[in-house]
């Protein structure tokens, strides 16, 4: 009776479980089922790009994982390097100064002294060198070492950030090596310390000036815009905000610019101020601002947030709603047909449990520039279902159709907008991780594909060239006679047998006519290729007139190849008749569809083999 | 004894002289050639059409026909053609068995005729003494044969035939043209062709034919094979115009210069 009571026990546990998990889409469980097949054999180095890695999976599919901000850049050689703005020990001289820290692999490289504040920046050939005025010699350190402040909505203690200690009264100077720009925190402790900072440029081979924003850009003699400050801003520790600060170009020399920063005095003096404050000017390198991702507040609905380090969504008291833009460069090579699916995982840092939508945005917009006045629109359709929680703080949410509508150029990638599903109270909000965290904290948006080659759809009505040579790019009636076929040797032999003798009489043509290492035989039609290749089936038949099962030589016989185009679906040319191509065959097993001829047809299993789309027939 | 001597010498010298004659006259016959795609022997027909095309228009000029064994011509031919085969069988297939390009590097011959129609037919010779026409057109740019192979010892007519009807068997046929002879090879020994798939072929358009060439027009004639494997006619059908209209309704003109006929 125990034990029946046991399984009855077990039984509503089961069901209960089952029926209070998570419920999705359709869609959404079985694209869980089907990733869970499949696991990570290596990462494909040819596939990788400056946003993404790709991986060959189990089961001969790929999985990109792509970034919202470049992950590598390119060397001096022109290899893909991984970025690493950990800040480490590095000794290096311009002219008179002397610098001893560094970030440790990126196209733009920070270099820090050792004493006073003093940072060169270089990016390719632009440089910008400058130091704090007045500074004592003081204690450097790097990561957490270097101070212990917790800002809710900044990071000063990752080991891409360098401290000068009390470079002035109550204010420590904090520097923050970013992709594409490098952020300097002053972290006043008390409302004694100063109000104004003053830097001292090197300018001379280039120039400082104001802009229209209030900002500061720099540009080089021909006038191209080198370097831009971003906009002032400084936060409380109770996350009070205010953009009342201001850049001054203070004074011109001929090789020098005095450029100070100050902050308005009432609002460090202001009795509900929490201490520390932090103030945050900026220098972004131009052009390589490729960052795409920051939020949007509707309490300061022209402040822009690009240089925050969280992201957030929902409502609370002190920015209202906030909604997270982010966008991903889609890697080049997959096609839309061959999305199974993709979607995004985030990071959630703090706050509550999100109940957040990704929806596809339909206007551009710039990490820099956007703000809540001037958001684009986003559309309902196809957004994913609510992120749900996947492993470890992860959550996930599934937006195939939006990406492959991407892919096939129905809509532009403008990226994503997350949106809590709540955006009134004050307590549903959340915090995540944005770009800027360290690896692998950062937002990912995984795409899972199968490769369909490189071969586009290629039209030909030419009556000389058959399946064989249009499959193989050749321009050429690849006959039966010309493969040497005999039908003696064919006489007797099951379909599968015949599928043997001539697959290996057409290999050996394909050996001496394409080249022992421009084919190979692959196990299924969707077994993986390599880059730059396509893939093929042959397939082979008879009518068998008399129903012996077997080839007879009064009997008819054929062959038949097909390639799959690069959207996946299927090209093929019957004889002299001209090519076709096979609409929705992606995803499907060419084997499996009928091929005819008149009143007579073959059904045959296939041979598939991989081919190296090295070939340019003119068709 | 001198008598005898004489007629053993002259038994010896006999053999020996027919014997140089065999060997001469074995000589002078055309093997087919194995194919061999690294050669490459798949240059247009087309071309070569136009290369003889000078030479052979004049409808007087003899043409040099090569000769080849019986065999080798007409029974092992892989695919390439058969007599009684209409060439609609292969129409629209990959494989295209029976490429011109694949016949003329198989079967190599410089007898080809070009008349004023457009119309090519080639002509190979068997060491039995019977002549294979096969025809091409431009409708297919010369890319495979047209109808029909026929084949022709000797041109009768059609009052030779008038003796024949519906039902009556195969062997009658070949008493009166022994064509229908190697029509009849085609289909029991190479073709191996039994009772199921006679009918399935009959059913879909491709009956057991014999063709003959007449004075009097080119005769058809149909065969039903029986439960017992016997052929018997079901069709006679003559053309005066020499005009056969094949399964894919192509009417291809069959009209044979009188120059390149057997025995002219």
């Amino acid at each position: 009776m125990k034990k029946v009571m046991v399984l009855l026990l077990c039984g509503m546990l089961i069901v209960i479980i089952a029926s209070s998990g998570p419920v999705f889409a359709a869609e959404n469980n079985l694209e869980e089922t089907i990733s869970s097949e499949k696991y990570r054999v290596a990462e494909v180095p040819e596939l990788r790009e400056t946003n993404a890695d790709t991986y060959l999976l189990s089961n001969g599919t790929y999985e990109c994982v792509v970034y919202a901000e470049d992950k590598y850049y390119r060397d001096e050689n022109g290899n893909l390097v991984e970025i690493n703005n950990t800040i480490v020990p590095a000794e290096f001289k311009r002219e008179t100064n002397a610098y001893s820290y560094a970030n440790t692999a990126n196209s733009t490289k920070v270099y820090f002294s050792d004493t006073q504040p003093a940072v060169l920046i270089t990016s390719g050939t632009n440089e910008l060198a400058f130091s704090l005025v007045g500074s004592k010699d003081v204690n450097v350190a790097v990561g957490a070492k270097g101070n212990s402040y917790d800002f809710k909505d900044f990071d000063l203690q990752s080991d891409n950030c360098i401290t000068y200690a009390d470079v002035f009264n109550g204010t420590d100077l904090v520097y923050s090596v970013n992709n594409g720009y490098l952020k300097e925190y002053f972290v006043l402790s008390n409302a004694s310390a100063p109000t104004e900072f003053q830097f001292q440029f090197d300018t001379k081979n280039c120039y400082i000036k104001e802009n229209d924003a209030g900002t500061l850009d720099v540009y080089n003699s021909s006038r191209d815009l080198l370097f831009e400050f971003g906009a002032l801003f400084a936060v409380d520790s109770a996350g009070n905000y205010t953009d009342a600060l201001k850049y001054e170009i203070s004074e011109v020399f001929k090789d020098t610019t005095i450029v100070s920063v100050s902050i308005d005095s009432d609002y460090l003096n202001d009795l509900g101020r929490v201490f520390p404050v932090l103030i945050d000017p900026s220098i972004m390198v131009t052009g390589d601002t490729s960052t795409y991702d920051t939020y949007v507040s509707s309490r300061y609905p022209t402040t822009n947030y690009y240089l925050y380090n969280w992201l957030h969504t929902g409502r609370d008291d002190s920015y209202y709603i906030r909604r997270t833009y982010i966008k991903f460069d889609l890697p080049s090579g997959i096609q839309s047909n061959g999305i199974t699916s993709a979607y995004i995982n985030l990071k959630y840092y703090s706050g509550s449990v999100p109940s957040i939508k990704a929806y596809r945005t339909t206007g551009s917009w710039a990490s820099s520039s956007l703000t809540w006045n001037n958001k684009p629109s986003y559309t309902t359709t196809n957004a994913s279902a609510n992120a749900a929680l996947y492993s470890d703080n992860w959550y996930r949410m599934y937006v195939t159709s939006i990406v492959k509508s991407w892919y096939a150029g129905t809509f532009s990638n403008y990226g994503f907008v997350l949106k809590d599903a709540t955006e009134s109270g004050t307590s549903q909000w959340t915090t995540f991780y944005s770009s800027d965290a360290a690896s692998p904290n950062k937002p990912e948006l995984h795409i899972n594909y199968v490769y369909y080659g490189t071969r586009p759809y290629q039209s030909t009505n030419r009556d000389d060239i058959n399946c064989m040579g249009y499959a193989l790019e050749y321009a050429s009636y690849i006959s039966g006679p010309m493969l040497n076929l005999s039908l003696n040797e064919m006489k007797g032999k099951t379909t599968a047998q015949l599928q043997t003798y001539l697959a290996e009489k057409a290999e050996s043509w394909m050996t001496t006519n394409l080249g022992a290492s421009n084919y190979g035989v692959i196990s299924n039609y969707n077994s993986d290729i390599n880059t730059g290749w396509y893939r093929i089936i042959l397939r082979v038949g008879f009518v068998d007139a008399d129903g012996d099962g077997v080839y007879d030589i009064n009997e008819i016989f054929d062959y038949h190849w097909w390639y799959q185009t690069n959207t996946g679906d299927w090209a093929d040319k019957l004889g002299s008749l001209p090519s076709q191509y096979r609409n929705n065959t992606y995803n499907v097993n060419p084997a499996n569809q009928t091929w005819q001829n008149g009143i007579l047809y073959y059904n045959s299993a296939g041979k598939f083999y991989q081919v190296n789309d090295i070939r340019t027939v003119s068709w | 004894m001198k008598k005898i001597n004489l007629l053993v010498l002259f038994i010896v010298l006999f053999v020996l002289l027919l014997s140089i004659a065999v060997a001469a006259y074995a000589i002078n016959i055309s093997h087919k050639k194995e194919l061999s795609w690294s050669e490459n022997p798949w240059d247009s027909f087309a071309e070569t059409v136009d290369e003889f095309h000078s030479n052979v228009n004049d409808e007087k000029k003899r043409l040099d026909i090569p000769v080849y064994s019986e065999a080798e011509l007409l029974f092992e031919t892989n695919g390439l053609f058969y007599l009684g085969r209409d060439s609609g069988f292969y129409h629209g297939t990959n494989a295209m068995q029976n490429e011109a390009g694949a016949i003329l590097a198989t079967y190599p011959t410089s007898a080809i005729r070009f008349k004023n129609n457009g119309a090519v037919y080639t002509i190979h010779e068997t060491d039995s003494g019977y002549r294979l026409f096969l025809f091409f057109d431009k409708s297919n740019n010369y890319s495979i044969p047209m109808g029909f192979p026929i084949v022709i010892k000797s041109v009768l007519s059609f009052s030779d035939f008038s003796c024949l009807d519906i039902g009556d068997p195969i062997e009658l046929v070949e008493k009166i043209d022994p064509v229908a002879t190697l029509h009849k090879r085609v289909i029991t020994d190479v073709w191996e062709l039994e009772v199921k798939g006679a009918t399935y072929f009959a059913e879909h358009g491709y009956p057991c034919a014999s063709i003959h060439y007449l004075t009097d027009g080119l005769l058809r004639i149909e065969y039903d094979m029986l439960d017992n494997g016997k052929l018997v006619i079901s069709r006679i059908d003559l053309n005066e115009n020499c005009i056969l209209t094949d399964v894919l309704g192509n009417e291809i003109d069959c009209t044979i210069y009188e120059i390149d006929l057997p025995n002219r």
